[in-house]
């Protein structure tokens, strides 16, 4: 099992500040791909499930704590940026499970933890988006997530599993998705 | 330019109208003449055989291009290098918020020149749902047919596939695969997201719609490389070489519609996307098209002349959504299921008056409030057999058999669709029974408007017609008895 921190703390004060002062929107990012902080080294997802764990901003842990327990959380975004597939012909698809770091290839999408997937497009670079909001309620109204836990860690975390193809036994050893960030973002609720 | 708003009203009653009585006219932005607006239908229906025939002579012509005028930008090859080239995308859209517009128009221009080839103007291009439908429908396989994927442009694109699909007429998804990317389940999930950025693509970002069933399906019919494995054009930037390409889309298009037309789901605000349109095609004269379709004005598809046959039968987890009534959003509701049917009339009469609080949020409605829906939800509807069926739903009292859908009080109407299955497994009957929401906002507007609710209980009237002129057999009241009707108050929050 792997388990990979992704922080950058810097950025993310820069992202909360800004948030704060429009009101629009909040966001914990992992990640420099604004450039604001200095570069961040490209994380990895290879043939085993892989775990990130995504730093979120005070405000951010604030806001969701309070949506989810009005029962009013009806957006939070996850953000992957900047994609790029490695000897990936043989991949069906990927598999994403919030708080579940013990997620594998067994673990099924009825799971309260699954959030969604992605199958590859055919762009070199690849930006995708979720929205997590009924795992992370799910999860809220469950006791898998709670006020404390949030509070105390300030961070989620984000499973990948990938599925190779039934026609291919597995992934090739040199299979690999390199990304730039993983963010969740917290808009105005609709 | 039209509000959020207005757009659902428009939709919960136009719609309706419009695929009763298929005409325009009157719609606002309506499309060039004024012509009737097509129907959309499930490829393996019967009702779809006549657009099938059609779409089989008109890909026909534009193969024929090929050869005979092998500049002509409405040949089939250059139709597909719209899409993409021997490297990479061309014009369109992936990974970001134009995803669900552009293609909609490209597949619309398509559209356009089947009827020109196939001498057909009422040419509605049919969609298919692979939720229900789980292969390639057979009519897309088969020696000399027009629909199987039988170009290969690997004398001009090094490396381009040879023709055939990577999967055969009897290839299933998997129950796996439908659990994961493209079965009901999924979709209903996709399609409850009531955020456009996640669900059909931020700037950039690839949505939830195209990164999980578009994607998926792609991959699935284009076949998985190596091991000697076929792979077929689908899984190329050139995918349009292949005629169930443009089937595909069309079923992601139906899913924009009915995301469009779920409460509270709002496309993009921002007019970098609203006022976008995309030159990119070509009209039947050959010349460029495309630029009087802003991404904003196509949020109606009845500009561009057409509807899906499904637009207003909402998905039931949609119901079931509304069912658990645990959106504080819901600010207020009343119900009922104490019905009487008298003279071909089939009228609910609520409990009891509305609550106070209730009362006050419709009057607020009623009065014009933007950010308050009135929402009627009608449960337990049950399928009849005679599925050429209009049902019109109307607010308010003295409603007869006759009562023209003009009339104040006209909520909206629904229909039936569940077709018959040209096999690999799906399309199969369906009799049970369904819910349907319809904004009732406008309705309540019509009615007390310029006064206020009464204050007594309030009623709902149902009536059953034929769908078209021409039919004479159609369910009655009776038929699709429906258990409950339930009006709720939303807050949109605006």
């Amino acid at each position: 099992m792997r388990i990979i921190v992704i922080v950058f703390s810097g950025f993310v004060a820069l992202a909360c500040a800004a948030a704060s002062s429009t009101g629009d929107s909040a966001g914990a990012r992992a990640g420099g791909e604004r450039g604001e902080g200095g570069p961040v080294a490209a994380s990895v997802i290879t043939a085993a499930p892989a775990t990130f764990e995504v730093a979120l901003g005070g405000d951010v842990v604030r806001r969701l704590e309070l949506h989810l327990a009005h029962g009013s959380l009806e957006v939070a975004r996850l953000i992957l940026r900047d994609l790029r597939p490695r000897a990936a012909q043989t991949l069906k698809g990927v598999r994403i499970f919030v708080e579940k770091p013990e997620a594998y290839a067994g673990t099924p999408v009825a799971d309260p933890h699954y959030a969604g997937n992605f199958v590859l497009g055919l762009e070199d670079s690849q930006t995708m988006l979720w929205n997590i909001a009924p795992t992370l309620s799910r999860l809220w109204h469950s006791g898998a997530l709670t006020a404390k836990g949030l509070a105390q860690r300030k961070a989620l975390r984000i499973t990948f599993v990938p599925d190779p193809a039934e026609s291919a036994a597995s992934l090739p050893k040199d299979f690999a998705l390199t990304f730039k960030s993983l963010t969740i973002e917290l808009p105005r609720q609709p | 330019m039209s509000t959020r708003r207005e757009f659902l009203i428009t939709a919960g009653t136009g719609l309706a109208v419009g695929f009763l009585y298929p005409r325009i006219s009157g719609a606002k932005g309506a499309h060039k003449g004024a012509a009737p607006l097509r129907i959309r239908k499930n490829v393996v229906t019967a009702a779809a055989q006549s657009d099938l025939d059609s779409l089989r002579k008109g890909v026909a012509e534009m193969k024929k291009l090929i050869q005979t005028r092998p500049n002509d930008p409405r040949g089939w090859v250059l139709q597909a290098f719209i899409h993409g080239d021997c490297t990479q995308f061309t014009f369109c859209q992936h990974g970001n918020w134009y995803f669900p517009p552009w293609h909609r128009s490209f597949i619309y221009y398509f559209e356009q020149l089947i009827q020109c080839f196939s001498d057909n103007k009422g040419f509605a291009l049919p969609y298919w749902d692979w939720s229900r439908t789980h292969s390639v429908p057979r009519s897309f396989y088969g020696s000399g047919n027009p629909l199987d994927d039988d170009i290969s442009i690997s004398g001009r694109c090094q490396g381009a596939p040879s023709p055939g699909r990577g999967v055969s007429e009897t290839t299933q998804l998997t129950q796996a695969d439908l659990d994961t990317y493209v079965g009901p389940g999924v979709i209903n999930s996709i399609q409850q997201n009531p955020d456009y950025t996640t669900y059909g693509g931020g700037n950039p970002g690839r949505g939830q719609l195209e990164g999980t069933p578009h994607n998926f399906i792609h991959r699935w019919v284009g076949g998985v490389a190596g091991g000697g494995r076929k792979v077929s054009n689908m899984v190329q930037t050139f995918s349009p070489l292949d005629p169930i390409f443009w089937l595909h889309h069309c079923n992601i298009d139906r899913l924009y519609s009915n995301w469009l037309a779920r409460p509270n789901h709002n496309p993009p605000p921002e007019s970098q996307w609203r006022d976008k349109s995309f030159n990119d095609f070509y009209d039947c004269n050959g010349n460029r098209a495309g630029a009087e379709f802003t991404c904003a004005r196509t949020l109606d598809s009845r500009v561009m002349g057409y509807v899906y046959d499904q637009t207003l039968a909402l998905p039931a987890a949609l119901a079931v959504r509304a069912k658990a009534a645990v959106s504080p959003k819901v600010v207020g509701s009343v119900a009922t299921s104490r019905a009487a049917v008298k003279a071909g009339v089939l009228s609910f009469v609520t409990e009891a008056a509305p609550p106070e609080q209730t009362r006050r949020f419709m009057n607020a409605a009623a009065g014009g409030a933007a950010s308050y829906v009135v929402r009627l939800r009608i449960d337990g509807v049950k399928t009849p057999k005679r599925q050429s069926t209009g049902v019109h739903v109307f607010l308010g009292p003295d409603v007869t058999a006759k009562t023209p859908i003009t009339a104040p009080g006209y909520v909206g109407s629904f229909t039936f669709f569940d077709g018959e299955g040209e096999g690999g497994g799906g399309g199969g009957h369906q009799h049970g029974a369904s819910s349907f929401l319809l904004n009732a906002t406008k309705a309540v507007q019509e009615l007390y408007g310029d006064t206020s609710l009464p204050e007594g209980a309030l009623s709902v009237s149902i009536v059953t017609r034929a769908l078209a002129a021409g039919v004479d057999a159609f369910a009655t009241v009776e038929d699709i008895h429906p258990d409950r009707i339930q009006l709720d108050v939303v807050n949109l929050g605006a």
